[in-house]
């Protein structure tokens, strides 16, 4: 359990983050210093099958991307707090009963919030496809 | 002088991961091409061993492509901030119980034993998405920023219940540190089943299991670069070395979460009857206990492998539709599983 915060055992984190970082930058140094250059304007172009792009690399996209990443952050935050609550669950138990109820509260509201996504289709990929059929 | 066993063992661990990514990388294409009925590279080294080695050294002396358009800042960020991760995340994974060195020192079998073990794994994996989506818009390419934006909304979803189904763990371990996570799986169920969590959390296991493959971005959930649709996805602008360090990334993280599931699941480096308590600080048993670990490790590298070349991809909605719909609920049910099981376990008795 957390008796108090030794940063002291984070320091082999430390020096294999250096450690990483350097190695990862100088991989990269290595393949610019060893790789021959012949420069070419047809090959520098962005691939795409063989054909001139048409356009710039840069698309729109569809909005489903977007609302993927607003639920995550929604339902992410519930799930963080699910762990400082798990930690404690056993120890609690001998509280009685609280920790558990406080548990189905929890998701009761979590619950609610899900289905009302669920409701409105906000788990559904391309869930305008059946309005875009001729028909 | 404990300073210095720090710096020898971050070393070790270090170069070992970057050996094992190779390690898998080649176990990949010899087992590919055993269940395609080929040869697979068998050339270079024995059974091929050194083919990755000599792919690398062929791959530096590749021209390195810039392409036009491209944001220069993050299109040369982008490979290290992959990389970077994927060898960093391995360092709270212990392979044996601690060793006492010279008589004095107690050295832990990890790089860094420390409090938050779980969420430092979970937390720092979750960064090589950075690397993947800044490739991807610097690239100035449709398929790269198709396979990028992909890859965000897959680990986005995917995350969300690899946290929640490692609850019930943490509930049943009261810590997360993954010395105590391995020492809760030592004893025996009934006198004979190991208390691994695969038998105690086996919904957990398996929403753990499914959201591993869709975060290391393999088959059947390797949408960010099928390569059928998206020609390579994220890294199609890539050249030389750079594409290299996706692909070093993309197996260290394999291997990493190999190592995570035999460590949180199938009771890391123990196995019934090998453990200080039992076999005395005799000097074999870290090497035992390194092994034990190794193996189960390979083992699930081998089920990676394997599910890769017998899959069929899925399609993007369903993806999601299995992330939200169907683990994402499984993951919640296992909490309240666990929660309401310990509590009966608790008040009957």
């Amino acid at each position: 359990m957390v008796d108090d915060v030794d940063l002291s055992a984070y320091f082999p984190v430390f020096v294999l983050t250096v450690l990483a970082v350097c190695a990862a930058f100088s991989i990269i140094l290595l393949s610019h210093l060893f790789g021959p250059v012949a420069r070419d304007r047809v090959k520098s172009r962005p691939y795409e099958s063989g054909m001139p792009s048409l356009g710039g690399g840069r698309l729109r996209l569809s909005i489903e991307y977007y609302l993927m990443a607003i639920i995550f952050l929604a339902f992410d935050v519930e799930v963080t707090f699910l762990f400082p609550w798990g930690l404690i669950y056993g120890k609690s138990l001998e509280l009685g009963s609280f920790i558990l109820l406080e548990m189905f509260f929890f998701f009761i509201v979590l619950l609610a919030g899900y289905a009302y996504g669920w409701r409105e289709g906000a788990y559904e990929w391309d869930s305008n496809r059946e309005a875009d059929r001729p028909g | 002088m404990m300073i210095a066993i720090n710096l020898v063992k971050v070393l070790i661990v270090f170069a070992f991961v970057q050996a094992m990514a190779g390690l898998t990388l080649w176990a990949e294409r010899r087992l590919s091409a055993l269940m395609q009925d080929r040869w697979g590279p068998n050339r270079l080294g024995p059974f091929g061993l050194l083919q990755p080695l000599a792919d690398s050294v062929k791959l530096l002396l590749k021209e390195d492509i810039t392409p036009q358009g491209v944001d220069r800042l993050l299109y040369y960020l982008a490979p290290a901030m992959s990389l970077a991760p994927a060898l960093m995340t391995v360092a709270v994974v212990p392979f044996g119980e601690p060793v006492t060195l010279f008589g004095q020192y107690v050295v832990p079998l990890q790089v860094a034993d420390i409090h938050l073990g779980i969420l430092f794994i979970l937390a720092v994996g979750s960064l090589e998405i950075y690397g993947i989506v800044f490739g991807a818009w610097a690239s100035n390419n449709k398929y790269s920023l198709l396979g990028g934006v992909r890859s965000v909304a897959q680990m986005l979803s995917y995350e969300l219940f690899m946290g929640g189904s490692l609850v019930g763990v943490v509930m049943l371990t009261g810590s997360l540190r993954l010395n105590d996570i391995v020492a809760s799986q030592q004893h025996l169920l009934w006198g004979w089943l190991p208390a691994w969590n695969l038998f105690r959390q086996p919904l957990g296991f398996v929403v753990f299991l499914v959201a591993a493959f869709a975060e290391t971005n393999r088959l059947p959930f390797d949408l960010p670069e099928s390569e059928q649709e998206l020609v390579g996805g994220y890294h199609t602008e890539y050249s030389s070395m750079k594409f290299v360090m996706f692909f070093i990334a993309e197996y260290a993280a394999v291997f990493t979460m190999s190592a995570l599931l035999a460590t949180v699941f199938l009771g890391g480096y123990g196995l019934p009857g090998l453990s200080v308590a039992e076999c005395g600080p005799v000097w074999w048993l870290p090497v035992a206990q390194a092994a034990v670990f190794l193996t189960k490790t390979l083992l699930f590298v081998l089920l990676f492998i394997t599910v890769r070349w017998s899959l069929s991809r899925l399609r993007y909605d369903q993806l999601m539709r299995l992330g939200w719909k169907v683990m994402l609920p499984l993951a919640l049910l296992n909490i309240v599983v666990t929660g309401t099981l310990m509590f009966l376990w608790r008040t009957t008795g």
